[in-house]
């Protein structure tokens, strides 16, 4: 019986299988890029390189031939720097950002880039969906947020940013009935001070399935936003219709009741308690109370009850969600002509308009977004093991790469700064028998996926997408739609 | 544009059928023909072929003759191979765009009548530095012959370029040989054999001319031998056209007018010329007499370039007369293949494409596969910028080739080989395939059955590494895969397939002839025989050189070559191309043989040995070498594809003046990771010159990231200063393509530090050495 060794490990091997067939099989974890199981390998990335024992040498496991007698290495830190260069190698010239810089901006983290691509297609009923389910207050935050995310837009380098706010404005006002939470856990938490915070950390735990209870001195709910913005920044009735979504979601609301005072603090810190009250300084440090020093612009504020909630939520050991993932390409500054290749299919056109927006005014804003977050952001191989391996964006880019955006292929666009050249796509297209017609081009760096020629259905437009590691293919905004 | 005559890629794929493995030869055609491949005629090859037109796109692209755009009428090739590099390559090719005119990011002059293309290596390393245009070969240019070069070719364009052929004439004569390889006719023989036919024509002299094979002095090129019957011959070298017929009537009769036929063309070789005649070596001197030439014979043997410069290489009789084909004969006849690969092993013959594996057991492996076919391919697509052996073979002993690989297809029980010939060497794909028709005309391959065809390349280093070479053959692009399976086991088609380099299949018949125990004589106990080199550079004597195993790189350029010309300093030779390293002066006694040159850092490869001297930028040579290995990359490998560009922008910094601390460190680790992470051998052995340069020219990177150039090589790094020896003669700025220099007659020149590019074009027509660098 022909064997080879991983790490000391004898594996039994089969006759022409690769390292990577035999490692699996025996239960040994290589970590794969460019490799999609059951598809042909293109050995190209060297993410999954094995050491050859006693040799300075690298094999891709999942290209090369198990030989009987073989001495590999995989789990060593000589081995794992290797594939952390090898990422970093593919990073140096990765043209692309995790997660855009609009995102990373609101410090409430809506997900702009998906709000615009909604707005785009006018497809508002998603579009309001989205801000009610991530921003809490979101009419509120139309009218006066302090829009950081359209200080870093990129559109802004080049004319304007895009009026995101106004657009988030538009989308707040649509009419999506307000409905109580599903209730999913037995604890209910009390939460003390009504305003911007204290609102955000209630809506954020009902909206996770906790009971919640709203204390506030004050005879009105949210009575210090009504005293801090004037009727004619944020007119009164909208910020009642907004609070009471708040409490539509069933929140229990005692007013009146200044805690401390009237009510002890052990009455209500069962199991926990979020204090979103000022620079109060009665607050007894015990762990079940849960302290938002909310300050700043309102956004921040809000931001900080959500993470308050967060911070319950986890604290009761109730967060099953995965967790972000660590690692974040960052695209450089892109100069003008690389701008006008990033908006290559956006609205061309400056902004003019100012809140209220008209559906079709809301739709050509939103139009002008470039784009900048990833499509596959939360599934893409390199940026899972970038964050793994621990690699980084360390060497410094070719002044000749250039952003670029390929619209010649059907269905959808083509971001050659992404691609790993892995020729999936490529293969997956020619198996499809359907003139998609695309090839790898080039050579040395200057290697890229090219078509000249493109036809192809919907179908294999999507299977191409999908089988894209990196997100360097995807859906044209209007094949959204489709 | 008019209308592209689409008509063609029809003719094409009647002629060469419209398989995928036919892929290669159809784009040349196109090619050739209309001197791009248009998206038209793309389109109909697609549709003929049924690949799709991306993936034509794709295989094209991959290969560096094929262009996408239209061109000028007629095309300029500026040779910026390792020779003609360190002798200037680079001012001559901007030379070449100033006075044509031709604007920035563009290749192609307005009235769209030249275009201008750096490709690397002619093979004319001895004419350093060569240019092409069109198929005339210009020879040892410089800046300020440029406009020259270019008057000459429009000439030559206009006027009638007749071509000949010397018949024999009658009874016992004498002859005077000419050799007529790529680089002799570069060099002049094209114009000497014009002369040659005047004096003989002129005086009368009776004698019949024969072109013969490389005479190997190349650097000395146009050489004439002239052969009295029944005495010894005498070589002439730089002849001057007007004594010829007096050296001639000195040793030959004359006999009133010969007879002498002028027939059609069977050759294109006289199209090409020299631009620059060199001075004159030893005028007058029979050669033979001189220090010089039993210098540069002296520790030669020779074994692959046995009887060179005696015969017409596609003289099929003279190379049987001279023992070629017996044996062939004693294969076919006596010997069975197991005795034959007995012979090979006890020759020790190792494998002369570079790495040296052992040929017997590489011919043993082909032989026990399963199944009844194999192949044979015969690795002509010689890469590496600089080198010119696998050339010279093909051209001058096209039969040896033949049948070395004849008998290489016997052992293994082929019946099928191909010669796969690098795109730019016309002549040799010309040569073999005409000595393969010759050879099929007597029988000499149809008794056995072998079937040897000849395979053109297009262009790419990389398929010189045996798996690509075959995905190239299959009309694939040139990509290398992972060996295991090696292509002794799976090869072209999937078929067993033996790949040797030329040299190695030429060698194989002297071995059979003379014996494996002979050959294993010769050369050290672990590398037997002798290997060809290129011997190029700063160097006294170029050209094809062959001595056993075991001699010094120092024998080599101090007695073979002549040491370093004009007085200056032996600073490294460069051994095995762009996978090789550098040798230091320092080092120059290290043996020539596969384990003493893995030993310091270098590889045997194929066999370029470029001789550098004190002018040479140890850095620049580094960048010249990465940036080739960058742009030949097939682009697969992380490591190779964006490990070399990382390496070739730290170097670019250095020589730009914008190296920082830590760069040095950083360059190593990348050289390392790269040679670690490759998967073909391109990749592994690209880092190569960076590290031996790095470890043996420490100092001279560290004065560059103090912003110095020690050598005066890199133009950011240096400024060019008129001292007073000028003469006020205004040839600088004349010269000068960034009109840096004010025209002041008789009176000092000043260079404008703003405009000046620091080209050197000044430095180099200055007649009084009054530029220096600073």
């Amino acid at each position: 019986m022909a064997n080879l060794t991983i790490d000391g490990r004898p594996i039994e091997i089969a006759a022409g299988e690769t390292i990577l067939s035999a490692a699996s099989r025996a239960g040994i974890s290589i970590p794969t890029l460019c490799w999609i199981d059951g598809c042909a390998a293109s050995g190209s990335c060297m993410v999954c390189a094995v050491k050859v024992a006693g040799a300075p040498r690298y094999l891709p496991a999942c290209t090369a031939r198990a030989e009987s007698g073989m001495a590999l290495e995989s789990d060593t830190d000589e081995v794992a720097a290797m594939r952390r260069k090898a990422l970093e190698y593919l990073l140096g010239d990765h043209l692309g950002e995790c997660v855009a810089m609009c995102r990373r901006a609101c410090p409430a983290g809506l997900d702009i880039p998906l709000l615009m691509s909604h707005g785009a297609a006018r497809r508002w009923d998603e579009a309001a969906a989205l801000v009610r389910a991530q921003l809490p207050l979101a009419g509120v935050l139309g009218r006066v947020c302090h829009a950081p995310c359209e200080k870093v837009c990129r559109r802004g380098a080049l004319d304007d940013p895009v009026a995101i706010r106004s657009i988030e404005h538009f989308a707040a006002e649509r009419d999506v009935a307000a409905s109580p939470s599903e209730r999913r856990f037995d604890e209910t938490i009390a939460v003390v001070g009504s305003g911007a915070a204290g609102l955000a950390a209630a809506w954020r735990l009902l909206q996770l399935g906790y009971g919640c209870i709203l204390y506030d001195a004050a005879e009105a709910l949210g009575e210090s936003l009504r005293v801090q913005y004037g009727e004619a920044e944020l007119p009164h009735a909208i910020l009642a219709a907004e609070l009471a979504r708040v409490v539509a979601m069933g929140l229990e609301v005692r007013l009146g009741v200044a805690v401390g005072h009237d009510l002890s603090w052990q009455e209500i810190t069962q199991p926990m308690t979020i204090v979103a009250d000022g620079d109060r300084d009665d607050i007894p440090e015990v762990e079940s109370i849960v302290r938002v020093r909310a300050a700043g612009k309102l956004v921040q504020q809000v931001a900080a009850g959500l993470d308050a909630a967060m911070i319950v939520h986890r604290s009761l050991a109730h967060d099953q969600s995965a967790h972000d993932v660590a690692f974040r390409s960052m695209l450089r500054r892109l100069d003008d002509g690389e701008m006008l290749e990033f908006i290559k299919g956006c609205n061309p056109a400056s902004t003019s308009v100012e809140a209220p927006l008209s559906a079709s005014q809301a739709c050509a804003e939103a139009s002008r977004c470039g784009q900048c977050d990833c499509t596959v952001a939360a599934s893409c191989q390199l940026r899972v093991l970038s964050a793994r391996y621990e690699a980084r964006q360390r060497h410094p880019r070719s002044s000749d790469a250039r952003y670029e955006r390929r619209t010649t292929l059907p269905h959808m666009y083509f971001l050659p700064g992404k691609c790993i050249l892995c020729g999936q796509c490529v293969r997956v297209a020619q198996e499809a028998g359907e003139p998609l017609d695309l090839g790898i081009q080039g050579r040395g760096m200057r290697t890229t996926v090219g078509g000249s020629n493109a036809r192809a259905s919907l179908a294999t437009a999507l299977a191409c997408i999908a089988i894209c590691p990196t997100g360097a293919l995807t859906m044209r905004p209007e094949t959204n739609g489709d | 544009m008019s209308a592209v005559d689409i008509s063609l890629v029809d003719r094409a794929v009647s002629l060469h059928g419209a398989g995928r493995a036919q892929l290669l030869p159809l784009l040349l055609t196109i090619q050739r023909h209309l001197h791009y491949l248009p998206p038209a005629a793309l389109d109909r090859l697609s549709r003929l072929t049924g690949i799709g037109e991306a993936e034509i796109r794709g295989v094209a692209s991959f290969y560096a003759i094929f262009r996408f755009e239209p061109m000028g009428k007629h095309l300029i090739k500026v040779c910026d191979g390792t020779a003609c590099h360190v002798k200037g390559s680079i001012p001559v090719y901007d030379a070449i765009r100033h006075h044509l005119g031709i604007a920035a990011g563009a290749d192609t002059d307005e009235s769209g009548r030249f275009t201008v293309q750096k490709v690397f290596c002619l093979g004319c390393c001895t004419l350093a530095p060569a240019v092409q245009i069109d198929d005339l070969t210009y020879g040892h240019l410089a800046p300020d012959t440029i406009g020259g070069m270019i008057d000459d070719f429009n000439q030559q364009a206009k006027g009638h370029r007749g071509s000949w052929e010397l018949a024999e004439a009658r009874g016992n004569l004498g002859e005077v040989r000419i050799c007529m390889d790529s680089c002799c006719i570069a060099r002049g023989c094209g114009k000497s054999l014009q002369s040659l036919e005047k004096a003989i024509t002129d005086n009368g002299i009776l004698a019949r001319v024969r072109r013969v094979s490389c005479v190997v002095m190349c650097e000395r090129a146009p050489m004439l031998e002239v052969a009295p019957a029944g005495s010894a011959p005498v070589r002439y070298s730089g002849l001057p056209d007007e004594d010829i017929g007096r050296v001639l009537r000195q040793h030959l009769p004359t006999a009133g007018l010969l007879h002498r036929l002028r027939n059609g063309v069977t050759d294109a070789l006289d199209t090409l010329l020299s631009w620059e005649e060199r001075e004159p070596v030893e005028r007058y001197a029979s050669p033979d007499e001189a220090p010089g030439v039993a210098a540069f014979f002296g520790p030669q043997v020779h074994v692959a370039t046995e009887h060179f410069g005696a015969s017409d290489p596609l003289d099929l009789a003279a190379y049987r007369g001279a023992g070629g084909f017996l044996a062939l004969e004693r294969c076919r006849g006596e010997l069975t293949p197991e005795a034959i690969i007995e012979e090979i092993r006890a020759s020790g013959l190792r494998g002369r494409g570079g790495a040296g594996f052992a040929t017997a057991r590489k011919w043993e492996m082909v032989r026990s596969q399963p199944g009844g076919l194999r192949y044979v391919v015969c690795n002509g697509d010689e890469g590496d910028p600089g080198a010119f052996m696998d050339r010279m073979l093909m051209e001058s002993f096209p039969y040896r080739v033949i049948e070395g690989m004849a008998i290489a297809a016997r052992a293994v029980g082929a019946n099928e080989a191909f010669v796969y010939v690098r795109a730019e060497y016309p002549f040799a794909v010309e040569r073999m395939r005409e000595a393969i028709r010759r050879c099929e005309q007597v029988g000499l391959l149809g008794g056995e059955g072998l079937k040897l065809r000849v395979f053109e390349g297009a262009g790419a280093f990389v398929c010189g590494e045996e798996t690509a070479l075959i995905a190239s053959m299959e009309g694939r692009r040139g990509i290398p895969t992972l060996r295991p399976p090696y292509p002794a086991e799976a090869g072209l088609h999937e078929i067993p397939t033996l790949i040797s380099n030329v040299e190695t299949f030429v060698m194989v018949p002297w071995i059979l002839r003379e014996g494996g125990a002979a050959f294993a004589r010769l050369g050290t106990p672990q590398s037997t025989g002798t290997k060809v080199f290129a011997l190029a550079g700063k160097v006294a004597r170029g050209g094809l050189i062959e001595v056993p195993m075991g001699v010094t790189i120092r024998q080599i350029v101090e007695e073979i070559g002549g040491g370093v010309p004009n007085g200056k300093r032996l600073k490294a030779v460069l051994i095995g191309g762009p996978s090789g390293g550098c040798v230091p002066a320092s080092m120059a006694d290290a043996t020539i043989d596969y384990e003493s040159l893995t030993g310091i850092g270098a590889i045997m490869g194929s066999g370029g040995l470029v001789v550098l001297d004190e002018d040479d930028c140890m850095v620049s040579i580094a960048r010249y070498f990465l940036d080739f290995c960058q742009q030949e990359s097939c682009g697969k490998c992380t490591f190779c594809r964006v490990g070399t560009a990382r390496m070739l922008d730290i170097l670019d910094g250095l020589c730009q003046g914008r190296g920082e601390p830590g760069d040095l460190e950083l360059l190593e680790e990348m050289a390392a990771d790269v040679s670690a992470g490759s998967l073909c051998g391109l990749g592994r052995t690209a880092p190569n010159p960076v590290t031996t340069a790095l470890r043996h020219f420490r100092a001279e990177y560290d004065a560059h990231l103090q912003g110095h150039c020690p050598a005066g090589v890199c133009r950011s790094l240096i400024s060019l200063h008129i001292n007073d020896r000028c003469i006020g003669c205004t040839l600088c700025a004349q010269h000068c393509p960034d009109n840096a220099i004010a025209m002041t007659p008789y009176q000092l020149h000043r260079i404008d530090q703003e405009a000046c590019t620091r080209c050197g074009i000044c430095r180099q027509v200055c007649p009084e050495d009054a530029v220096e660098v600073h």
